[in-house]
C-alpha cells in the first residue's frame, strides 16, 4: 500500500503545472465560498444584534386626527398669536369655513400647541394594547447648511425605541451639544469638541453616533442618494431639537412586542403589522416608507447577494469536481497498463483506488486549506465593503464555523471520486493490460469529421481534436458562455444606467427642485423660476376604455424655462402626455383621457407628447388646475429654480422654511445616482473578472491535458518536421471557434434576458428601459475573452514545446 | 554516391557518475538507394544512431554529413527543415492520429511537400484503397502499419527510417510490410535505414551494421545492390 501511495505522490510532482492548476481551482472555489459564507453570516449576525440592542422600530407612522374630535377645551390659546387665535375660533365655529390654504395654516398652529399630538397619543394608547406594541413620538428636522443636508433627531435618556449607537465621545447632555455621523466627521475633518454650525447657531460636537433608522443612509425616495460628505445625521437634546428651525417630519416609531420583523411593507397580508396598517387612523407617509427602507434594505441586499453567492459557489464547486475527475480519468487512462499489472500482482481494487484518491486528497487539502485561510481574511474585506454602504457597528465575526462543512465537503468529493474511480477501474486486469482505448473516438467526433469534411485540412484537424473530448469542449464553451453573460450583463447594465440617467435629466436645466408642504398662492413671480402644481391623481378612462392608473398631473405655465414640456399654449381641455404613458396605452394625438381630480372627472384631449420622467406624467394648464382646486389665482407646490439661495436653508426666511418640505439639488441627485449605479456595475464586472480568471485556469488545465494526451502525436508531428507554432495551432488553439460562438450566444441570450427583465421592470417602475449594445462594446468584450484565451494558450505552449522528439520512440 | 557519412561520432548522455556512452566513435557511410539494416541487442545504440542520422538528436562529438552538408552542426530549426524535406519515419507502434481517418493521416504528411507521389499510386501499392475513410481503431495491426508506410512515402522522401517496423506484427503481416519496404526501395530509389533486433530481416539489406555497446562490431554486405535490384 505504501508503494502505491508513493507512486501516486510521484505524479503530484511529475505533472506540477497540472497539479498547480488543480490546486488553484480548488483554492478559488474554497476562497469564494468561505469568504462569502462567513461574511454574510457575520453581516447578518451584526445586523440582527443591532436591531435588538437598539430596539429598532418596526414601523414609523403618522396618525390621522378627525377634526370633529377637536373641541375648544383641547386648546390652550395662551400659546398662539392673535391671527392664530382668530383662525382657530373661526374653524371651531364652522369647520367648513376655511379655504385650502387656511386649513394648512391651521394645521401648523394646531401642531405648535400640540393639540394634534395629544389626540394622536390618545389614539395610539388605545391601539397599543390591541396590537401589543410600544410607541414613541419621534420627529425629525432637515436643516440645510450651505450645500449640506443635516437631519436632526432629539435624544433623551428615556428613549426606548431607536436608541442611538455611540461610536465615540458621549451623547448630548445640554442644548448646545450634538453628536454627528462619523463618516461626515471624517470627510469634513470635524473632531470631537469642535464647534459646528447648525442653522444660525453654533454647537459643540461631543461624539459620533449611528442613528438606527439610518442603517442604509437613504434620504428619501425622491432623494435616495446619501453622500456622507454632504449628509449628516445629528442628535440634539430635546430642548435643542425643538429650538432649531428646519423642515419637520412628524411621526411615531412603533415597536411590536413578540413580533417577527417583516422585511416588506405590505398592508394586504394577514399578519399583525398589516392589520394595524389597515386601521383608519394610521397613515403611512413618505417618511414611513423611507425609514422602513433604510432599516430593511440591508437585509434585502444580503438576501439578494446570498442568492448570487449560492449559485456562484455551486458553479465553482461543480467546476472543481469536474476538473478533479478529468485529471483523474486522464491519469487512469495513462496508467491503465500499470493498474492492470498491479491487479495481476495481487493488489486489491480497493487499495489501488485509495492510492489514486491520495492525489486529489492532497490537492484538496492544500487548495482547500489555503482557500479557507485566505477566505477568512477576505471576509473582512467584504464586510468593509458593506461597512462603507451601511451604518452598522461590526463586532461579531465568524471564524471556524465552516470547518465542519469543509470536512464534509472534502469527504463528499472523495466519496464521489471513489465511486467514479470504482467505475473506471472495473475492467479486468488483462483487459486493462491490452487496452488500446486511446485509439477510440466518440460518435460525435466521427459525425463532425464527416460534417466538416469539406473544410481545409488544418481546420478539420483542429475540430477533430476539439471534438475528441466532448466534456472538455462543453466545459470550455460553458465557462466562456457564462463569462460572456457576465461581461454583456455589465455592459448592458452600465449602458442602461447611463441612458436612464441621461433620459431622466436630459431636459432638466434647473439646479434646484423645491417641494412645498402645501399649495402656495402666487404673489411674486421670479424670472429664473418655473412654477408647477403637482398632484397625484388617477386616469379613469382612455377613449372608451375604462382604466385605473395612478398618474401625476402637473399644472404648467405657457413658458417653461428649465423643464420643457411643450411650446404650445395649453387650453383648459388640452393635455400633454409623457412617453411612458403614451407607450403603455398606445396614445395618439386627439385621444380623449378622463382624469379624476379631487373626486371629479375631467376630460382632456391629447395635444402632444413629452420625453423624460420615470413615471406616468400628464401636463395641463396651471391656471386651470388651480381653479379646479378652488383657488381664484394660480397656485404652486413645486418650483424649478437656478436661484443659489436654495443652496442653504440659512439663505431662506423663517416663513419660507416652514413652507418647504424638501429641497433637491439636481446635481447631487445625478451624481448620487451615477455613484450608486457605478457601484452595481463594478460588482458585476468583478464577477466577470473572477469568471475570466476561472476560464483562464480551466483552459490552461484542459490545454495541459490535451498536450499530455497527445504527447505522441505532437512528437510525431515534430519528427515529421512541423514547427512548434503550427503544432500549437493544431492542438492548442482548438477552442477558438467555440469561444467565439459561446460569446455571441452569450450576447444574444443576455440581450433577450435583459429585454425580458427590463420589460417586467419597466411595467413596475413605469420607466422606458431600453438596453442595446454597440458593435464596439461587443467587439471589446470579445477581445477580453480572446485575450484571456490566448494567455492560457501561450502558457500551455510552453509545455507543448517541452514535448521531446524521442517521445514517439518510447514504447506505448 | 555517399548519402550519409559519419566521422568519429559519439553520443554521451548524462554527466559524472551518471555518464553513459550510447555511441562511441562511429564511422560509417551509406550510399543513396541503400537498404541498410542496423542490428543489435537492447542498449547497443541502435535507436541513438537512428536519432542522429534522422536529425532527431545531435551528436556529442564527431561529424554527420548528409549529401555534403554537415547536419551535425545544424540548429533545431535547420534540423526540422531537414526532416521535413528529406526524411520519413515508420514506427513499431504505427502512431497514427486516432481522430483522423486513413486519408487524413496520410494528408498530414502530404502537407509537408511540393512533390508528392500520386495518392492513388500509393493507395494501390499499399492496398489501402478500401480503408480510406476508416479510423485507426477500426484497423488491424497490419493495416495500420500499411497506412503508416503510406503516410511516410507519400511525400516522396529521400530517406525512410524504420524503427522496428515489424515488431508489433505477426509473421504474415511482417512479411507483407518488409516486401512493401523492398518495393519502395526499388521503385522510388528511397534509402531505407531500418533498425531491428531481428537478424532474419538482414536478407533484404545490402548493408548490415552490427552494433554492440555503442560501437560498430562489424558491417556486412549480404547482397550486392545490382543483384538485389535484379
Amino acid at each position: 500500500m505504501f508503494i502505491l501511495l508513493l507512486n501516486s505522490l510521484r505524479s503530484f510532482f511529475k505533472k506540477i503545472l497540472q497539479t498547480i492548476g488543480l490546486i488553484v481551482i480548488i483554492f478559488i472555489a474554497c476562497l469564494v465560498y468561505v469568504a462569502l459564507t462567513l461574511s454574510f453570516n457575520s453581516l447578518e449576525k451584526n445586523y440582527n444584534s443591532y436591531l435588538i440592542n437598539q430596539n429598532v422600530e418596526d414601523l414609523y407612522v403618522d396618525v390621522k386626527v378627525d377634526s370633529n374630535q377637536i373641541s375648544i377645551k383641547d386648546i390652550d390659546f395662551s400659546l398662539v398669536d392673535t391671527a392664530g387665535k382668530d383662525l382657530i375660533i373661526r374653524w371651531l365655529n364652522n369647520k367648513n369655513s376655511l379655504t385650502y390654504n387656511e386649513l394648512e395654516e391651521l394645521e401648523i398652529y394646531l401642531n405648535k400647541i400640540k393639540v394634534i399630538q395629544n389626540k394622536q397619543n390618545t389614539i395610539l394608547k388605545n391601539m397599543a394594547s390591541t396590537y401589543n406594541f410600544i410607541y414613541e413620538y419621534q420627529p425629525s428636522k432637515v436643516v440645510k447648511n450651505s450645500d449640506k443636508d443635516i437631519v436632526c433627531f432629539s435624544y433623551e435618556d428615556s428613549l426606548s425605541i431607536n436608541k442611538p449607537y455611540l461610536l465615540k465621545g458621549h451623547l448630548p447632555k445640554s442644548s448646545n451639544e450634538i453628536t454627528i455621523s462619523s463618516s461626515f466627521a471624517k470627510k469634513n475633518k470635524i473632531k470631537i469638541n469642535d464647534s459646528y454650525r447648525l442653522g444660525d447657531k453654533m454647537y459643540k460636537v461631543v461624539g459620533y453616533a449611528y442613528n438606527p433608522v439610518y442603517i442604509y443612509p437613504m434620504i428619501s425616495f425622491t432623494n435616495p442618494f446619501f453622500d456622507s460628505a454632504k449628509n449628516n445625521v445629528v442628535y440634539l437634546t430635546n430642548e435643542g431639537f425643538f429650538k432649531i428651525d428646519g423642515i419637520t417630519n412628524n411621526g411615531y416609531a412603533i415597536k411590536f412586542k413578540n413580533y417577527k420583523r417583516k422585511y416588506i411593507l405590505n398592508s394586504d397580508s394577514n399578519d399583525l403589522m398589516a392589520s394595524f396598517l389597515k386601521d383608519k387612523n394610521i397613515i403611512l407617509s413618505n417618511e414611513s416608507s423611507a425609514r422602513f427602507e433604510r432599516i430593511v434594505n440591508f437585509k434585502n441586499k444580503i438576501d439578494t447577494d446570498k442568492q448570487i453567492k449560492k449559485y456562484f459557489s455551486y458553479l465553482l464547486l461543480g467546476i472543481t469536481i469536474f476538473i478533479i475527475l478529468i485529471v483523474l480519468k486522464k491519469r487512469i487512462d495513462e496508467e491503465k497498463q500499470t493498474i492492470g499489472l498491479l491487479k495481476i500482482l495481487g493488489f486489491s481494487k480497493f487499495s489501488i483506488i485509495l492510492s489514486y484518491l491520495f492525489y486529489p486528497f492532497i490537492c484538496l487539502l492544500l487548495g482547500g486549506s489555503l482557500g479557507f485561510i485566505f477566505g477568512h481574511m477576505l471576509q473582512f474585506l467584504i464586510i468593509n465593503l458593506y461597512k462603507s454602504n451601511f451604518n452598522i457597528p461590526f463586532n461579531y465575526f465568524y471564524h471556524f464555523s465552516l470547518i465542519k462543512k469543509g470536512v464534509m465537503f472534502l469527504i463528499f468529493i472523495l466519496v464521489f471520486t471513489f465511486l467514479v474511480l470504482f467505475l473506471l477501474l472495473r475492467k479486468k486486469s488483462l483487459v486493462l493490460l491490452k487496452d488500446k482505448g486511446y485509439l477510440k473516438i466518440n460518435i460525435l467526433n466521427r459525425f463532425t469529421n464527416k460534417l466538416f469534411s469539406k473544410l481545409p485540412f488544418y481546420r478539420r484537424f483542429k475540430l477533430s481534436i476539439a471534438f475528441r473530448s466532448v466534456i472538455k469542449l462543453i466545459m470550455v464553451s460553458l465557462i466562456f458562455f457564462l463569462t460572456s453573460l457576465l461581461i454583456i450583463f455589465g455592459m448592458g447594465i452600465s449602458s442602461l444606467f447611463k441612458k436612464t440617467i441621461d433620459s431622466i435629466y436630459k431636459d432638466m436645466t434647473f439646479k434646484y427642485l423645491v417641494i412645498f408642504n402645501y399649495n402656495v398662492e402666487q404673489n411674486d413671480f421670479y424670472k429664473n423660476t418655473d412654477y408647477l402644481l403637482s398632484l397625484e391623481e388617477s386616469i379613469k378612462k382612455i377613449g372608451n376604455k375604462k382604466v385605473k392608473e395612478k398618474v401625476y398631473i402637473v399644472g404648467i405655465d405657457e413658458k417653461q424655462n428649465y423643464f420643457k414640456v411643450t411650446d404650445e399654449k395649453l387650453t383648459e381641455n388640452d393635455i400633454v402626455i409623457n412617453d411612458n404613458l403614451k407607450k403603455r396605452y398606445g396614445l395618439k394625438i386627439g385621444d380623449i383621457v378622463n382624469i379624476s381630480i379631487t373626486n371629479k372627472i375631467y376630460s382632456f384631449k391629447v395635444k402632444g407628447f413629452t420625453k423624460g420622467s420615470d413615471d406616468y406624467y400628464v401636463y395641463v394648464d396651471r391656471y386651470f388646475l388651480s381653479k379646479v382646486l378652488g383657488y381664484k389665482n394660480k397656485v404652486y407646490n413645486e418650483i424649478y429654480s437656478i436661484d443659489k439661495k436654495y443652496q442653504s436653508m440659512n439663505n431662506l426666511s423663517r416663513e419660507e422654511v416652514t413652507k418647504i418640505n424638501t429641497i433637491l439639488n439636481l446635481n447631487d441627485l445625478k451624481q448620487g445616482l451615477q455613484k450608486q449605479m457605478a457601484s452595481y456595475v463594478s460588482i458585476i464586472y468583478f464577477l466577470a473578472f473572477l469568471s475570466l480568471i476561472i476560464a483562464l485556469v480551466i483552459v490552461l488545465t484542459i490545454s495541459f491535458s490535451i498536450v499530455d494526451e497527445n504527447k505522441v502525436s505532437i512528437s510525431l508531428l515534430k519528427v515529421m518536421g512541423y514547427s512548434d507554432k503550427k503544432i500549437s495551432y493544431l492542438f492548442l488553439n482548438v477552442y477558438f471557434p467555440f469561444i467565439v460562438i459561446s460569446y455571441f450566444l452569450g450576447v444574444k441570450v443576455m440581450e433577450v434576458l435583459l429585454k425580458y427583465i427590463l420589460s417586467i421592470l419597466a411595467d413596475d417602475l413605469k420607466m422606458d428601459l431600453v438596453v442595446s449594445f454597440s458593435s464596439f462594446q461587443i467587439f471589446i468584450g470579445l477581445l477580453f475573452l480572446l485575450f484571456i484565451y490566448n494567455i492560457s494558450i501561450w502558457l500551455a505552449k510552453k509545455s507543448l514545446v517541452k514535448v521531446s522528439l524521442t517521445e514517439i520512440l518510447k514504447e506505448r | 554516391m555517399e548519402q550519409y557519412k559519419m566521422k568519429n561520432v559519439s553520443k554521451v548522455y548524462g554527466q559524472g557518475n551518471t555518464k553513459f556512452v550510447a555511441l562511441n566513435r562511429i564511422n560509417l557511410k551509406i550510399k543513396k538507394g541503400d537498404f541498410v539494416v542496423i542490428l543489435g541487442p537492447s542498449g547497443s545504440g541502435k535507436s541513438t544512431l537512428l536519432n542522429l542520422l534522422s536529425g532527431i538528436d545531435k551528436p556529442t562529438k564527431g561529424e554527420i554529413w548528409f549529401e555534403n552538408k554537415m547536419i551535425s552542426k545544424y540548429n533545431d530549426e535547420k534540423l526540422r527543415k531537414y526532416r521535413k524535406r528529406y526524411i520519413s519515419f515508420i514506427f513499431q507502434n504505427y502512431h497514427l492520429i486516432p481522430c483522423l481517418n486513413v486519408k487524413e493521416n496520410i494528408e498530414l504528411s502530404l502537407k509537408l511537400t511540393n512533390q508528392p507521389i500520386f495518392k492513388k499510386e500509393v493507395f494501390k501499392l499499399l492496398k489501402i484503397e478500401n480503408l480510406k475513410n476508416k479510423y485507426p481503431y477500426q484497423l488491424s495491426g497490419g493495416e495500420m502499419q500499411r497506412v503508416a508506410i503510406a503516410r511516410a512515402i507519400i511525400k516522396n522522401p529521400q530517406v525512410l527510417f524504420c524503427d522496428e517496423p515489424t515488431g508489433a506484427l505477426d509473421e504474415k503481416n511482417g512479411k507483407v510490410v518488409l516486401s512493401l519496404l523492398k518495393k519502395i526501395n526499388y521503385k522510388y530509389k528511397t534509402t531505407i535505414i531500418l533498425v531491428t533486433h531481428n537478424p532474419s530481416i538482414t536478407y533484404l539489406a545490402n548493408q548490415v551494421i552490427y552494433l554492440k555497446n555503442g560501437k560498430i562490431e562489424k558491417i556486412k554486405y549480404p547482397i550486392k545492390p545490382n543483384r538485389r535490384l535484379a
